[in-house]
């Protein structure tokens, strides 16, 4: 290959790079809230006053605070107060902002043995069985930056495979490529899902 | 087109078929609209409250439309939070008073809000308006008596109480006739003579705009009056354009007021409006002119009337402020209460502060809080309310205070103190709370007095396989919309399409270049050979060799790559891949051979001469043009 062909291939690279941390940015920022409203509602409910913790957490979440410890801590005292249902559903809020958090799945899983659900409720559908599988995985946000960055790497692969003469192009581009579009077919379908849901 | 491609294409049909196919997110609206009654006189307030569901996540102010046939003439907000079996939720209480202009069924469109980024709206809500006698109606809840403040000190923690008695004394406080138009046509035998101003000299009619004082402190409230001369009744209703007020906080006041006058030998009919300033820098401000739209009539058509711009000069507030000033001027009075006398660590107590008073109470901040040591404060509300009692803006801030004692013992909530400005007085004043003091108790002797709710009790036995509470984390994260929801996402997807499509354009674009390149260099090579052809006519040509060359030329020209020193079999193979028919290439051959065989033995090849050559050149040249 030509080192021109090299450098614009390098160039489309970078463009694609920099478009997906863009879309990265969109993602991250934070908020202000005083963490140690969180400490005193931690106390509170540990003292056994759970209703006024309970209205300390809302007011962070009506803050603009919308972190996974904040309902995971609010399923909690949901629990305490025996209300499974709503614990439950308070920590699949927590586990939807933070799918890989051990303390949320175990709860969920104590919650959900409380209000009588079943633990593995079978998806019905395709849609619904990929999204199921994601959830345990992958934020809605990191989803949908996995299936940005793989649609992102698939169009890289194209530009790339056809940069070659036909009788020239290397198969692992061609598996690479097959490889992007089957990761952008699943996350595109478990965002979609996701979505829906 | 390749396979990679289609593949590619087939990847982006499925995802855009998959994403026409997401459907429009139903939620349960955040933001709900009610009024007190449906059915009302001109001589009543309608009172319309909308309430905001704060926890529905990023919701802004509620957006009120144009009210047709209406006027407000008082807001309030509020903020209530509301927490069953742990399950809390918080509205943001926006109430609007109401004045009807005119009889008939009025609809109050819906108000909209932005909820997570997305627009919801309230129904409409119809309200029959009938003819008031002219007097205010009575009220059903307990009265105020007309002239004095409601008791702002009877604060029971509900906004909506206090709201409520702010609104017995407004609607007490409402003069008969307000609801007819906001300018009656005439006034009545017994409205109070005036004195004409100088600018009033018989004019149909005439605006003045003026101020109570021209002087005042920042922060002092300053009485902005406009008064509407009129000696002839207009056609249609009078709109009244208020001034910007820009460097002053601006408070409407309800009440309009009747006068009669006589100038230019001409009797008028005086109607005055009142907003309440309040300075918010120091220094020359300049009201801009306050301007009334007069509605034409058959003969002349509508017209504008303005009053004079008004400048005043705010003082500064004096440099010695006590480090409780917060930047209240008026006269204001502070208290405290406490919910309990008697506590345990770990449980709460309630502190009340009110700061009441006449002057800035909307504008100002909060009061200095002093350290009080063996509490902490766990929550904290914040209630304003704000009303107008003859001319004066008066109101009362509420602060509901969450304690919780941190160790036993008695504890003493301190005074708080707070400084206020009076201009009358021209000095700072300081108000004082008393303290409190509360018995606190161990909590361990307490809770084991106690018995514990049935609900954490039942709970208790999973306490020990629950994972415990979590701390907060380093960096909150934010409630906002998930990406999905914003438009530089799904653009973003366009960018590998667009690559990728432009990255053909351009080969397309490449490609036809070059194309035309060669079909240049063709062209030129034909009249190159054609004039070499015609020079060798026209000097007799007897050298069988040029008509070869002739050919080699064009060749040459055409392929962009010398032919000359080729072998025979290497020329063919140039020629068969440039995509020359066989025959074409044995004829080529056949005409290269018999030139350089003539050139060499011209009696040997007894073949045709020069001039045949030629003539077969001559022939050739456009047949290989047309395949080439």
């Amino acid at each position: 290959m030509k080192k021109r062909s090299i450098l614009s291939l390098a160039c489309v690279a970078g463009a694609l790079f920099i478009g997906l941390m863009a879309a990265s940015q969109v993602m991250s920022s934070n908020v202000q809230a005083d963490r140690r409203a969180m400490s005193a509602a931690n106390e509170l409910a540990a003292a056994g006053h759970l209703d006024q913790a309970s209205v300390i957490y809302g007011q962070l979440l009506d803050q603009g605070v919308e972190d996974a410890s904040v309902y995971y801590n609010l399923g909690n005292i949901a629990m305490q107060q025996g209300n499974p249902d709503r614990a439950l559903a308070l920590y699949e809020q927590a586990a939807e902002l933070s799918p890989r958090d051990r303390d949320i799945r175990h709860n969920m899983a104590l919650a959900r043995e409380q209000a009588g659900e079943l633990s593995g409720t079978s998806a019905r559908g395709v849609l619904a069985t990929i999204a199921q599988a994601s959830r345990s995985l992958l934020t809605v946000n990191e989803l949908a930056m996995l299936a940005l960055g793989s649609w992102f790497l698939l169009g890289f692969l194209v530009l790339a495979y056809r940069h070659f003469q036909p009788d020239k192009r290397p198969a692992a581009l061609r598996l690479a490529g097959m490889f992007a579009t089957v990761l952008v077919l699943v996350s595109s379908l478990a965002l979609v899902s996701r979505i829906q849901a | 087109m390749n396979k990679t491609m289609r593949i590619f294409i087939i990847s982006a049909m499925l995802l855009l078929g998959a994403l026409a196919a997401l459907p429009a997110g139903a939620q349960e609206s955040a933001i709900t609209a009610t009024i007190n009654r449906n059915q009302i006189t001109t001589d009543d307030l309608l009172l319309l409250t909308v309430s905001v569901d704060s926890s529905s996540g990023s919701v802004s102010q509620p957006d009120l439309p144009q009210l047709d046939g209406f006027r407000i003439i008082g807001t309030s907000t509020s903020t209530q939070m509301t927490t069953i079996n742990g399950d809390t939720s918080v509205a943001t209480v926006y109430q609007y008073r109401l004045q009807p202009l005119h009889t008939g069924d009025l609809v109050i469109p819906a108000i909209t809000a932005t909820v997570n980024g997305q627009q919801e709206s309230t129904q409409p809500l119809p309200v029959t308006v009938y003819q008031g006698t002219g007097q205010a109606q009575p009220q059903q809840a307990a009265p105020v008596a007309p002239g004095s403040l409601p008791n702002l000190f009877n604060f029971n923690g509900d906004p909506m109480d206090l709201l409520n008695q702010l609104d017995q004394w407004m609607q007490s406080q409402t003069p008969g006739g307000l609801g007819a138009t906001s300018i009656p046509l005439m006034p009545g035998s017994d409205a109070t003579e005036i004195d004409p101003p100088a600018g009033l000299t018989g004019q149909d009619f005439y605006l003045e705009a003026a101020v109570d004082k021209t002087n005042p402190y920042q922060g002092e409230q300053v009485l902005y009056s406009l008064r509407l001369y009129r000696a002839v009744s207009p056609m249609g209703q009078i709109t009244y354009n208020a001034p910007a007020f820009s460097g002053f906080w601006s408070k409407e006041l309800p009440d309009q007021h009747h006068y009669r006058t006589e100038a230019g030998g001409r009797p008028y009919s005086v109607t005055e409006l009142q907003t309440a300033l309040f300075p918010t820098v120091a220094g020359e401000l300049t009201i801009e002119p306050g301007r009334m739209m007069i509605p034409g009539d058959f003969f002349s058509a509508g017209s504008e009337i303005a009053s004079q711009p008004v400048t005043l000069d705010v003082k500064p507030l004096p440099a010695n402020a006590p480090a409780s000033f917060t930047g209240a001027v008026g006269t204001f009075d502070i208290t405290s209460e406490v919910d309990s006398a008697e506590s345990k660590v770990g449980d709460t107590v309630t502190q009340k502060v009110t700061v009441v008073g006449q002057g800035n109470v909307e504008t100002v901040d909060d009061p200095v809080w002093p350290d009080a040591a063996g509490w902490r404060v766990v929550d904290s509300q914040t209630n304003t309310q704000s009303d107008v009692r003859d001319g004066q803006v008066v109101g009362a801030r509420s602060y509901q205070r969450v304690l919780m004692p941190t160790a036993a013992g008695d504890l003493t909530l301190p005074a708080i103190e707070f400084s206020y400005f009076d201009p009358s007085a021209g000095d700072y004043q300081t108000v004082t709370t008393e303290s409190a003091v509360v018995a606190v108790s161990a909590d361990a002797a307490a809770a084991a007095a106690q018995p514990a709710p049935l609900a954490a009790a039942a709970a208790a036995s999973l306490q020990p396989e629950l994972r415990p509470l979590k701390e907060a984390p380093a960096s909150w994260a934010v409630a906002e919309d998930p990406v999905t929801q914003q438009p530089m996402y799904w653009l973003l997807w366009g960018v590998p399409v667009a690559l990728v499509v432009g990255q053909r354009g351009w080969q397309a674009y490449r490609n036809g270049h070059v194309s035309s390149d060669a079909e240049k260099r063709k062209r030129q090579a034909g009249k190159q050979a054609e004039k070499a052809l015609h020079s060798a006519r026209q000097s007799s040509l007897q050298d069988a060799r040029v008509p070869g060359r002739i050919l080699h030329d064009y060749l040459t020209a055409c392929l962009d790559t010398p032919t000359a020193g080729l072998t025979e079999a290497q020329l063919t193979s140039l020629l068969l891949a440039r995509g020359l028919s066989p025959m074409l290439v044995v004829s080529v051959q056949e005409v290269l051979m018999a030139s350089e065989l003539q050139g060499y033995a011209p009696q040997s090849s007894g073949g045709s001469g020069a001039a045949d050559l030629l003539g077969q050149v001559e022939t050739l040249i456009p047949a290989l043009a047309a395949e080439l």
